[in-house]
């Protein structure tokens, strides 16, 4: 596990070499002040004593003086067709429904539940890749739809037995995979419906093949659905134990067909079209698109327990707990000035205190957008609802204010009420989730990755 | 043609164009002349241009840019010949990003309707003599204020326009015709 967290790491640090803006430059030469003198010199009539042949006595005298400047326009332009966060699946595959990865839809909804080891595995494969990336593959004269791509990193989960750790012949992992894809749209408006025939392999740390097609729906403010069917293959013999090579006889390779569901987030898809669309030009559908908000908290509850524990009698700390939401996007509703949204999150957390602590995966919310000051000040009083695995009926309010390009400042209060739920698993009950709990909060928090964009822009 | 201080007879492939693969953008063709290079674009269908040994070639209606990186004020040699039809036009002073044709600079050559410089205002100065069937040579000196336009040894426009200078020597075939660049030079006015 520690060589795929490296090699994951190693994937992320590589792929700052894919580019994301491609910038086209025009430099203009300005001159704001000319007096240059361009004389010719005539040959001087008549005959002269220089031999038989001799140079022409024609020259050409340029006396510069002018003032300029030069001005350089900038125009910048995405340079890729998809750049994905995280994308999950799970397949159905063949196999006993006792036995798989039991992750649940998506490959999320049940990953830190208890549930994913007992229960009836509808499940049985799963997909998980992080950083998808495409651009133009111009071959064939020029043929459209063609995309060449890769990955940061990619996982294939189809475990063999109904325990949680990875056995040999359960995974087949990827670095910096290759893919090449062909688009068939369905629906060339956003969000796009499109169909992918693809064919990838990894060498490294496994060998595999993928063949598949997928039916993608999306990219809406970063999330797309999509289907999958296909067929991969291959092997993870690099990840065997070196230390025990000598007596590990274990077959570490592995194949099956699927189909499947997945989704994935914070993940940007563009028509090859849009690649000559300067970025200020290009169409949002969100009213917000975040990596990371993080909030710290201050629980109201007098039930409240810190996470860590602090010396008798000692003073309780002004921040007992945090909210955090990974991969958030906010959609207007298409009327009025386009303020009323929706949105979800890949996985939202709710910890107000050590007692008072719940999560889940693609959580409800909706709210209102109150401009405050200059359409950058804004107040969004909200209702969130997160129904599983644990249920959480959450209202707040959030005033925030964007900092730099990609981040803001937030200030937030509200009510969050969350019900027990006994089958987290992974040591999370220690938190007090199997307690039900309600508490008001106080807090201030930042966003990272945090894009806001205004109704108006939303509308264009 | 003189390349970098040495004289390089005439029929000599005097200009490499190489398409590079540059993650196959068929538009492009990377110009070498001598030590010096030159990016070229299709502004139009990559498959308006070809890249031949003896030169680059524009179908008709194709438009080509060529851009000198990083040289606003350059005297622009260029060797160009019509292989069929009327000619082609070349204009300045402009960028491929947003080419508006109907304004600015341009010179037509053109071997049915004659010469003619547009000028920045919409003028046109018609020259006398049409465009030959052989190679000519076409020469913009481009120096601050100043542009002259020679073809072959006659100078046949010079004035102070008051457009800003920039890297981009435009090419458009005209409709029906099939040209021919094959020479490209670019030289820095302060080292001519």
């Amino acid at each position: 596990m520690k060589f795929i967290l490296a090699t994951a790491l190693a994937a992320l640090t590589l792929s700052g070499c894919f580019p994301i803006t491609r910038i086209e430059r025009d430099r203009y030469t300005i001159t704001q002040l000319d007096s240059t003198i361009r004389q010719n010199t005539q040959n001087i009539p008549g005959d002269r004593d220089n031999g038989v042949i001799y140079p022409s006595a024609s020259s050409v005298d340029i006396h510069r003086q002018y003032v300029q400047h030069d001005s350089e326009v900038t125009r910048s332009y995405p340079a890729f067709l998809r750049l994905g966060g995280i994308e999950t699946a799970s397949f159905l595959t063949s196999g006993s429904s006792s036995r798989g990865t039991g992750n649940g839809l998506f490959g999320l909804y049940d990953l830190l539940s208890g549930k994913h080891l007992t229960n009836t595995k509808t499940f049985g494969a799963n997909m998980y890749r992080l950083l998808p990336y495409e651009v133009r593959l111009r071959w064939l004269h020029d043929a459209p739809g063609w995309t060449i791509g890769t990955a940061g990193a990619e996982l294939f989960l189809k475990q063999q037995d109904t325990t949680a750790e990875l056995a040999p012949g359960g995974y087949l992992v990827g670095v910096l995979p290759l893919y090449i894809r062909k688009r068939f749209f369905l629906r060339d408006q956003i969000p796009f419906v499109m169909v992918q025939p693809f064919l990838g392999f990894g060498l490294f740390p496994s060998q595999y093949l993928n063949v598949g097609v997928t039916l993608d729906v999306g990219s809406y403010g970063g999330f797309n659905l999509r289907g999958y069917a296909g067929y991969v293959a291959g092997s993870s013999n690099l990840l065997r134990n070196s230390n025990r090579r000598h007596i590990d006889s274990a077959d570490y390779s592995t194949a099956f067909p699927y189909i499947g569901i997945g989704i994935s987030a914070l993940d940007f898809v563009n028509k090859t079209e849009e690649l000559f669309v300067e970025w200020k030009n290009q169409k949002h559908s969100a009213l917000e698109v975040s990596v990371l908000n993080l909030d710290l908290v201050r629980s109201l509850s007098s039930n409240a327990q810190q996470f860590q524990s602090v010396a008798p009698g000692g003073a309780t700390p002004a921040i007992t707990g945090l909210i955090a939401r990974l991969a958030s996007a906010t959609y207007p509703l298409p009327f009025g000035e386009r303020r009323l949204f929706v949105g979800t999150s890949l996985v939202n957390l709710v910890a107000l205190s050590a007692t008072e602590t719940g999560f889940g995966i693609l959580p409800i919310r909706a709210g209102y957008r109150f401009n405050v000051l200059y359409d950058e000040l804004n107040l969004e009083p909200f209702a969130e609802l997160t129904y599983y695995p644990q249920s959480i009926v959450h209202i707040g309010a959030r005033l925030s204010l964007p900092m730099f390009d990609f981040g803001t400042v937030n200030v937030v209060a509200g009510y969050a009420r969350g019900a027990a739920n006994s089958d987290i698993a992974f040591g999370l009950d220690n938190l007090g989730i199997g307690t039900s709990w309600s508490a008001g909060y106080i807090g201030i928090g930042i966003g990272i990755g945090d894009v806001f964009h205004s109704p108006a822009e939303v509308m264009r | 043609m003189t390349v970098s201080g040495r004289i390089y007879p005439r029929g000599i492939i005097p200009l490499v164009a190489l398409a590079l693969l540059s993650g196959c953008a068929y538009e492009k063709i990377g110009i070498l002349a001598g030590r010096q290079g030159y990016d070229g674009e299709t502004l139009t269908d990559y498959r308006d241009v070809e890249v031949r040994s003896s030169g680059i070639v524009l179908k008709p209606g194709a438009r080509f840019a060529i851009r000198s990186p990083d040289l606003t004020q350059f005297i622009g040699r260029f060797d160009v010949a019509i292989l069929s039809g009327d000619g082609l036009r070349v204009y300045m002073r402009t960028v491929p990003h947003l080419l508006d044709s109907t304004k600015g600079i341009a010179l037509l050559y053109s071997s049915l309707n004659g010469c003619s410089v547009r000028t920045a205002d919409g003028g046109v100065i018609p020259v006398a003599n049409p465009a030959g069937r052989g190679a000519e040579r076409l020469t913009f000196h481009n120096e601050a204020g100043l542009l002259s336009i020679s073809i072959g040894c006659r100078e046949i426009y010079e004035d102070y326009v008051d457009l800003p200078s920039t890297e981009y020597v435009i090419f458009e075939a005209l409709p029906g015709s099939t040209v021919e660049l094959r020479t490209v030079r670019f030289s820095d006015i302060y080292t001519e």
